[in-house]
């Protein structure tokens, strides 16, 4: 079955932000950013996807990415 | 003035609190109550060595069946103090505390079903009256419909706290 995976790191280091000034800019904790960051959430709500596009200045397309196995 | 969420929430947990004592103080006054009405009788009539076995074996049956909506009663309020300690802990969306509303539901359900038809037909027969009995006062459809919304209430809460969890899970 093919997964979503979370490009966050990528886009962090690409645009040299820290998760934590990031966590700050969008309005919610560093401990779920982290949880995103890892892949460890259910799933992400289209508000905070659009703040993060927003910040990181990409398209939804940069930060999620489908795997197949 | 619109008070703060923080402040409610405190609150909340004093009275979850305060009504746990108040669970513990009902189980104990529950508790005596069946020993003093069934325990020590039962022991009376055991040690009465003038009445027949066979009626000693009777009066015992029938104790034993008069309580059992208390002992019922005794349950659901043991659950309500597990899911009062919960809402003392600060842990209002727990899915076991709502659980346990829901098991007190269901113990004072199985209590109206006693006091309403098992302890008069036991006690028929135990009597060696036979037939089929049924007590039913008006109270008993309030307690019985009370039951059994509280029940429910609690499967509402049950499953509104797994909605919950599922949403959280969410960034």
């Amino acid at each position: 079955m093919s997964q979503i995976v979370v490009r966050l790191d990528v886009m962090l280091a690409l645009r040299k932000m820290k998760a934590k000034d990031l966590a700050e800019h969008i309005g919610i904790t560093e401990a779920n950013l982290s949880l995103l960051r890892t892949g460890k959430v259910k799933g992400v709500r289209f508000e905070t996807l659009a703040k993060l596009c927003e910040a990181l200045e990409c398209t939804p397309g940069d930060i999620l990415e489908i795997e197949s196995d | 003035m619109a008070i703060p969420l923080d402040n409610d929430l405190s609150k909340a947990q004093e009275l979850a609190k305060t009504a746990q004592v108040f669970a513990i103080i009902a189980l104990v006054t529950i508790g005596l109550s069946i020993l003093f009405n069934t325990a020590l009788p039962a022991v009376r009539i055991v040690v009465d060595h003038a009445m027949p076995w066979r009626s000693r074996v009777t009066e015992i049956g029938l104790l034993a069946v008069q309580n059992l909506p208390a002992l019922l009663l005794l349950g659901a309020v043991n659950r309500l103090h597990f899911a009062l300690k919960h809402y003392g802990e600060g842990d209002f969306f727990s899915k076991v505390a709502s659980s346990r509303v829901a098991e007190a539901g269901d113990y004072a359900l199985q209590a109206m079903v006693a006091l309403i038809l098992i302890v008069p037909n036991l006690t028929q027969w135990i009597r060696h009256r036979g037939g089929f009995d049924i007590r039913l006062e008006p109270e008993y459809y309030g307690m019985l419909a009370f039951a059994l919304f509280i029940a429910m209430v609690g499967r509402i809460l049950s499953a509104a706290t797994t909605l919950k969890e599922d949403n959280e899970g969410f960034v």
